[in-house]
């Protein structure tokens, strides 16, 4: 039986970066089981299976870009199995943002947190200002993953995604931290497997009253 | 329940309520106290034959319905604003009621705050969304179990993210957290903290994860507010630096300023259970002994005391016109000591005291009225003010669209304001 596990993304970038784009064109266009999220774009769920036959679906947190809202992105990196941290290619400016937000993660996340640098926009590589070289020096010198995207053509969107599937501690389920969950009141989306397993899990627990 | 299979369950539950109320727990025993039994009776019910062949989706309505019910009656021993009405009084055990007070009082004094200083996308009508989705936050405070809690928040977002695909913005954090932040100084729900760490406590913890639990986390940025020196505090002072002159212009205390200028449409809540009411435009699932009456019309902005607020009636209370009346459960003339208590209590709180406006005439629930020819009336009167309002909102969202046929869609909804914009939406997405 296939497996499947589930992890929190964080997404972080400037607010011009295209963040946003680059996760609505993931979750869209990538695969057919997009389903609109109940609530709004700032949450998404995109599932990548793996050539193993295990699927991984992330849970994608948004955060707001603007400098000013800089310091609540504690509250959405939590507990966060990786990061993908945006720049724009035609603004240096953004790489620097983006490194200062990669130090602030390399610091304050879960120290096991696997981070994704990622230029988008390679659209543009017309005006670029950030090259290659540069960026993918700098990844490898903090050991964080990278590539480049184009939110608007598609091109790298995938791929960047599916290694983070792939580089992700595939042996213990994140999922134990349901644990807490009752049985039988199994999260309405989706996450079949997952239930399941809480449902043999909770034994016959003493009431304690 | 009432069924004779789930007698043992019934049985289970009617001993845990009993038990609970006996003694004080603290905030974290009742916690594990109350998910323990939660987790204890979903196994019970699973093996009675009422359940025993559900699928997986109606038990967990059925859980859901447990949850609620356990909820309800346990609300005025674990909801923290309600364990200090209780009488005799209960010690209060987790310091929600300061940080409710704290967070209030510095929200008031941004009450002049605009969209421009918080990066709020702005447009043509904007404003309507704004002031729907801070009615929806308001809401909170009139639900007691942690769910419809939770859904109100949800609504209020959804709304958020109605707003943003309406002004063709991009979807995504860099709109919505500014929206979420600005409405939440806007509406300044009562006891906001103590609402969101009742959900926090006593809600599912696996319905906490994933989306619920990313649009909880973004309500919880609001309580940076409270803090000076975190983000919020930040951005106000950036915003008190290029904000001075403005300030000069504003007369006197500045959220009674504000309630005259802003959501001027804002129908006065009132007695509506049981019809189609504009003041909920989502359906809660389960509606009990809640009544729209019971949100302040005078404490919307800066509540200067918790006990100021109407309480709502307690659990049971009937459905129909009662809220006119006192509940049956709500503590009557709370005794002066328990007020001075609680005065003392939030006074430490009270650094930004002064500037605190005198109440703003709290109305008291209105003496029973027992005239009910009158009461029908003022009831007519009330719909028709009510209808009235949320045309207009809707002309003011949709300003695009022939006023006929935003009549028509309010109509074929029941005056329901939710559903309208939903159809408005649905179909100026649809072009």
């Amino acid at each position: 039986m296939s497996k499947q596990f589930q992890f929190k993304l964080v997404l972080l970038g400037e607010s011009a970066v295209g963040k946003s784009s680059l996760v609505l064109r993931f979750v869209k266009d990538q695969f057919d089981d997009y389903r609109e999220s109940t609530i709004g774009a700032a949450f998404l769920t995109q599932t990548v299976s793996l050539e193993d036959g295990t699927t991984v679906k992330f849970e994608i947190w948004d955060t707001a870009g603007q400098e000013r809202y800089k310091s609540l992105a504690p509250m959405y990196y939590r507990n966060a199995n990786c990061a993908v941290v945006v720049y724009d290619i035609t603004q240096t400016a953004s790489l620097e943002k983006a490194r200062s937000w990669i130090r602030e993660l390399q610091r304050q996340a879960d120290p096991s947190i696997v981070i994704a640098l990622c230029g988008n926009k390679s659209d543009l590589s017309a005006r670029r200002q950030v090259t290659e070289e540069e960026a993918k020096k700098y990844a490898d010198e903090e050991g964080l993953m990278w590539g480049e995207t184009s939110a608007k053509s598609g091109e790298g969107v995938a791929e960047i995604f599916t290694a983070i599937a792939k580089k992700l501690p595939l042996t213990a389920p994140p999922s134990a931290r349901s644990g807490a969950a009752r049985p039988g009141a199994a999260a309405r989306t989706g996450g079949v497997d997952l239930n399941k397993q809480a449902n043999t899990q909770a034994g016959n627990e003493g009431c304690n009253c | 329940m009432k069924l004779k299979p789930a007698e043992p369950v019934a049985k289970y539950l009617r001993s845990f309520l009993g038990n609970f109320a006996k003694r004080t727990f603290t905030v974290n025993d009742q916690v594990k106290l109350i998910n323990d039994f939660l987790n204890f009776i979903s196994v019970r019910m699973r093996e009675s034959d009422v359940w025993r062949t559900a699928s997986d989706a109606e038990f967990d309505n059925a859980m859901e319905g447990m949850e609620k019910l356990v909820m309800n009656r346990l609300y005025d021993f674990t909801f923290t604003p309600q364990v200090i009405r209780m009488i005799p009084p209960r010690p209060v055990t987790s310091d929600d009621l300061e940080r409710d007070e704290v967070l209030s009082q510095r929200i008031a004094l941004f009450a002049w705050i605009e969209p421009k200083h918080l990066d709020v996308p702005e447009g043509e009508g904007s404003e309507g969304f704004i002031m729907f989705a801070q009615q929806e936050l308001l809401k909170i405070t009139h639900y007691k179990a942690p769910r419809d809690k939770l859904i109100c928040i949800l609504n209020c977002c959804k709304v958020i993210f109605g707003l943003i695909r309406h002004l063709h913005k991009e979807e995504g954090a860099d709109n919505f957290v500014p929206i979420l932040i600005y409405i939440v100084l806007k509406a300044n729900p009562d006891h906001l903290l103590s609402n969101v760490e009742f959900i926090n406590r006593f809600r599912n913890p696996a319905k906490l994860q994933s989306e619920a639990g990313y649009y909880l986390s973004s309500l919880k940025t609001g309580d940076t507010i409270s803090k000076p020196l975190s983000a919020i505090g930040r951005i106000f002072n950036e915003v008190l630096d290029n904000a001075e002159e403005s300030l000069q212009n504003l007369p006197g205390p500045f959220h009674q300023f504000e309630q005259l200028t802003s959501m001027p449409q804002t129908p006065v809540p009132h007695p509506e259970d049981g019809q189609p009411s504009i003041q909920t435009p989502y359906k809660p699932r389960i509606r009990k002994a809640n009544s729209p009456l019971h949100s302040p019309s005078g404490s919307r902005y800066g509540t200067p005391d918790p006990e100021e607020t109407p309480t709502r009636p307690g659990a049971g209370a009937p459905y129909t016109n009662q809220p006119l009346a006192i509940g049956p459960s709500q503590p009557t003339g709370r005794p002066l000591s328990q007020h001075t208590r609680i005065q003392s209590l939030v006074q430490s709180e009270r650094d930004l005291q002064h500037l605190q406006a005198p109440p703003l005439h709290v109305s008291r629930t209105p003496t029973p009225n027992l005239d009910l020819a009158g009461l029908q009336e003022e009831i007519d009167r009330v719909h028709e003010n009510a209808a009235e309002a949320a045309r207009e909102t809707l002309k003011q969202i949709f300003p695009s669209t022939d006023v006929e046929i935003v009549e028509w869609v309010l109509e074929a909804n029941e005056g329901d304001l939710g559903k309208s914009i939903e159809a408005l939406l649905e179909m100026s997405s649809g072009k």
